[in-house]
């Protein structure tokens, strides 16, 4: 019996075995069909920025185009009409200091709430959750009003200090849950070894939770790059809005002038959460997963 | 080095008592191993000794000095807790000196006391390593390391051998005894492993239900188990109880009578007893010899019991037996194999026989060290 | 038994002879110390949140009942004269309608859609190719979305390119400026771009499916459909309801691609009454109107996710 095995040819059995995923080729058609309707739109978004606004007049709409200069034309113009480099800067920096702020006060809050003992523990976190709770449209009114009495109307630290408030709650959701797994003993060693509490925090906890931070500033900073409305609500200016904001102005007034152009500056807004996305993908999908 | 003293230590939890006011002076430089079942408060207790609990009522002295109100780090104590609490994040060189840092000591002194620590736990390849990457016994000595280094004047230990498995924790438990000789430092051991509180302990403090049922060496433990809980928790396998009652016999004297076999009083041995008195009578496995097998006893009463079952050990066999109405075991040095309702005669060794009062479990032996 | 008495006296005894009240009151200010070094912590947090997040919800119901307005005061108390003027609006209504019918769409399309896509691309080769490729819509931002999708619907767009190719004669449906076609258009880029998250949820919930019930469907001679049909999609149900949950609320206050896509459209403030709202307060002034909108979309999105909470905890009792 031992020598029959040689006579088995391995390479057909592993090509049986690696086909015995559901469907074979059939669904893989399928799913290719699927797929190829479904990107459409980005074939289409790459085609007409690489033409011309003649070009794009002139041909159909899937239409390969002629040559890959005239994006140089688009993105020229559309940076200066809409002010796209001033935007990028708004935006990114809203994004960076935000994002990043907001993770560490939620870190800190969830500290609070998970590794010291005291009183309606949970009734706190709910006050702080609450803030997710409510649709965004009921902060609108009442912060624009604000924001122009007290006179941080159209300014960069408004905007900062908006998006810091709102990208709070979820991180607070997502590590609390995550400390309050974290082994507790650790606290009570560093504690033993003389630590304080804030020294418990920056030197024991807070180095271990590297990888759910990480994932929520990328969720955070992706959703502050994709605001319109409150960019558009409290900070219209061109100077302080950010890229979504520019582009939708730039929209609205241009879209008579060429789609190519108005597709490029949307390509130019896209293009840095795309590269966040297709780098860490794994973060993101950490990040999800822990949330789900 | 220090002296530890617990004065009617209580914890209460709500309106629970976890610890129901214990009394307990640890002299300088001594092993003392604190044992009982889940849920008897040991670790309560050692928390509250380590300072991560708070002490309801009583006071605790260290040096004589009372440090209830005291945090951890100036009441000279250091703990290896059960499941190490290494710092994931850091290495093992790191993990050690962290305390020492806090602390504010001079780097020259951190490294000498890092490198002592390393040099008697044998940790010098791993210093520059993650807790992830090391095994559990490296673990457990990084751990270990990280308390030596403050050099305290208490060690603290929680259970610590309880994740290891069994042959480690063999090993473990005499590398422990090995260190705490040579450091020569007052120690303070919980756990619920009677075995480890026999080899490692100078003095055994056995718990039950928040109170300590008994104080004293392994021996005497062993030897004159202050109630019915103690006898049974100590020594593996457990004593054999047969329930009963005293009775007078024929020229007057007293004996006593079990379900399972009828023995005279030794002499001397017991407080005053009256006949018709319920008692329990313990006797341990190696107390009952299978004929042949082992030492005869000088006072024996033979027995003959019918086997239910046996455990081979490899040199020696525990074989569970049927006298009268009762199941007890006997332990067989030099086994041979042993069939199913074989009768097996036995001896008894009626010297070593104990007596507890059945219905408060409190030893009946003349001198018990009950509290 | 006795013994448990004796216990509980003496647990009794215990607590008089240490004064048990006393032990409580240290535990309890011990425990109140403890709460300012957890204030410490979370105080930046409830800063930030309770100045922007919930002194506005609290401030916007408290306008909804004044009659402020751009220029007049607000503090003239009018009860709920803005609530009944709103549902006199015709505009309101439409956008009412138009709402609900986003909800009920992002409830069945994309959930629908993502489910059977889910199931396509189980276990096939390449799955996580797919995976990526559907998702990926999902990584630009809707305001992008919006501008692509709405030269895509543009009269010498995508969309009626190709059905003229497929027609034969030219097609130049403006698909954006018609009533009847602008939700339904809208909401077709919404899925665009939201089965891919749904797919992905749905694919972690069925791998999250124990196999031991669907082996036994198996053996026990069931076809792929009805296992499917009986032991697979029951026990998909909690995750389902969160997806549902996480699609009618992305529907409910989609903003971005209304503002740009709608903006063709003359109607464009009936869209929805996240729209309207936006419109009411910050184009006509009406400050304490557009409060009184917030606050009801408020109280519908606070109505859902109750529902939600309900339904979530059934479907986990189920499957249980």
């Amino acid at each position: 019996m031992a020598t029959a095995l040689d006579h088995l040819d391995y390479d057909a059995i592993e090509r049986r075995e690696r086909r015995r995923v559901r469907g074979g080729w059939g669904a893989v058609t399928l799913a290719a069909l699927v797929s190829l309707i479904w990107l459409a739109p980005f074939y289409y978004l790459l085609v007409s920025v690489f033409k011309s606004s003649a070009e794009y007049g002139s041909g159909n709409p899937l239409a390969l185009p002629h040559g890959f200069a005239p994006i140089l034309d688009n993105a020229a113009r559309v940076w200066v009409d809409a002010q796209l480099g001033v935007a990028l800067f708004n935006s990114a920096t809203y994004g960076l200091i935000g994002a990043s702020v907001a993770v560490l006060v939620a870190a800190m809050a969830a500290f609070g709430l998970t590794r010291i003992d005291f009183p309606r523990r949970t009734g706190w976190f709910m006050l702080i959750f609450a803030g997710t709770v409510f649709p965004f449209q009921m902060y609108l009114i009442p912060l624009f009003f604000t924001y122009q009495q007290i006179g941080i109307l159209n300014t960069r630290f408004g905007m900062i200090l908006f998006y810091c408030a709102i990208c709070v709650p979820f991180p607070v959701l997502v590590l609390r849950n995550f400390m309050g797994q974290l082994n507790r003993e650790m606290d009570e060693a560093a504690r033993m070894d003389g630590a304080s509490d804030w020294r418990v925090f920056v030197s024991i906890v807070l180095p271990n939770c590297k990888s759910p931070m990480l994932a929520l500033f990328l969720l955070q900073f992706t959703w502050i790059w994709n605001d319109l409305l409150f960019s558009t609500v409290l900070g219209n200016s061109p100077q302080i809005r950010s890229v979504m904001n520019a582009l939708q102005v730039f929209q609205g007034a241009y879209a008579s002038v060429g789609p190519n152009i108005s597709l490029t500056g949307a390509l130019i807004a896209s293009l840095p959460t795309v590269a966040l996305f297709l780098l860490l993908r794994r973060h993101f999908m950490a990040g999800l997963g822990v949330s789900a | 080095m220090a002296t530890v003293a617990l004065r009617d230590l209580v914890k209460l939890y709500g309106r629970h008592p976890a610890v129901r006011g214990i009394d307990l002076e640890i002299a300088d430089r001594e092993f003392v191993v604190f044992v009982g079942p889940s849920g008897c408060g040991k670790s309560t207790t050692l928390r509250m000794i380590a300072g991560l609990e708070t002490i309801s009522h009583g006071e605790l002295l260290i040096d004589g000095r009372v440090v209830n109100d005291e945090p951890s780090r100036e009441r000279g104590v250091a703990m290896v807790f059960q499941t190490y609490a290494l710092y994931p994040h850091m290495t093992v060189r790191q993990n050690m000196s962290f305390g020492l840092k806090l602390a504010g000591l001079p780097k020259a002194e951190i490294e000498s006391r890092v490198a002592r620590a390393v040099e008697v736990l044998e940790l010098g390849p791993y210093l520059d390593r993650r807790p992830s990457q090391l095994s559990g016994g490296q673990r457990q000595r990084v751990a270990m390391g990280r308390a030596i280094v403050r050099e305290p004047r208490v060690f603290l230990f929680d259970e610590p051998l309880s994740n290891l498995d069994a042959k480690l924790r063999n090993q473990m438990r005499i590398e422990i005894k090995r260190l705490q000789k040579a450091l020569n430092v007052t120690t303070i051991y919980v756990t619920h492993d009677q075995v480890e509180a026999m080899t490692l302990a100078d003095r055994i403090v056995v718990m039950k239900d928040g109170h300590i049922a008994q104080v004293g060496s392994p021996t005497e433990l062993y030897d004159n188990p202050a109630d019915q809980f103690v006898a049974g928790f100590i020594g593996a396998p457990a004593m054999n109880f047969f329930p009963g009652e005293i009775e007078r016999d024929a020229t007057g004297g007293l004996r006593m009578r079990t379900a399972a076999f009828s023995a005279p009083l030794a002499e001397g041995r017991f407080v005053p007893l009256e006949p018709g008195r319920r008692i329990t009578a313990g006797l341990r496995p190696d107390d009952l010899v299978p004929v042949g097998h082992g030492m005869p006893p000088r006072r024996p009463l033979e027995l003959e019991g019918s086997v239910v079952l046996s455990e081979m050990l490899g040199g020696e066999s525990l074989v569970m037996v049927r006298l009268g109405d009762q199941e007890a075991i006997a332990r067989m040095a030099q086994p041979r194999p042993v069939v199913t309702d074989e009768r097996l005669p036995l001896m008894l060794d009626t010297e070593r026989l104990h007596l507890f009062d059945a219905a408060t479990g409190q030893s009946l032996r003349l001198g018990s060290a009950a509290r | 038994m006795s013994m448990n008495q004796t216990s509980i006296e003496a647990d009794r005894t215990l607590l008089a002879r240490i004064g048990v009240d006393q032990v409580a009151a240290r535990e309890r200010r011990g425990r109140r110390r403890n709460f300012w070094t957890a204030f410490a912590f979370m105080a930046p947090a409830l800063a930030l949140v309770g100045g922007l997040l919930l002194y506005p919800v609290a401030f916007n119901i408290y306008l909804s009942f004044t009659d402020w307005r751009k220029f007049s005061g607000l503090d003239t108390f009018a009860g709920f004269k803005n609530y009944e003027r709103l549902f006199g609006q015709v505009y309101f209504m439409d956008a009412a309608v138009n709402t609900l019918i986003w909800v009920v769409a992002s409830l069945i399309f994309p959930v629908g859609l993502g489910l059977a896509m889910a199931i396509l691309l189980r276990g096939i080769r390449f799955e996580g190719v797919f995976k990526n490729l559907i998702f990926l819509p999902r990584v630009l931002a809707p305001t992008a979305v919006g501008v692509i999708w709405y030269y895509v619907y543009a009269p010498g767009g995508l969309i009626n390119h190709l059905l003229s190719v497929v027609s034969g004669h030219p097609v130049t449906i403006g698909w954006l400026y018609q009533s009847d076609t602008v939700t339904p258009a809208i909401i077709a880029t919404h899925v665009w771009q939201t089965v891919g998250i749904v797919m992905v949820l749905l694919l972690l919930g069925l791998s999250a499916i124990p196999k031991d019930p669907v082996e036994a469907a198996q053996m026990d001679g069931a076809k792929p459909w009805q296992t499917y049909r009986h032991v697979i999609l029951p026990m998909l149900t909690p995750t389902l309801v969160v997806v549902s949950i996480i699609s009618v609320l992305a529907g409910f206050t989609a903003f971005d691609l209304l503002w740009v896509m709608g903006a063709g459209y003359s109607g464009q403030r009936t869209l929805s009454l996240v729209v309207y709202m936006y419109f009411e307060a910050f184009q006509k002034g009406g400050w304490a109107f557009g409060g009184a909108i917030a606050v009801v979309i408020g109280a519908l999105v606070l109505l859902v996710t109750w529902i939600q909470a309900a339904l979530q905890a059934k479907a986990e009792r189920m499957v249980r």
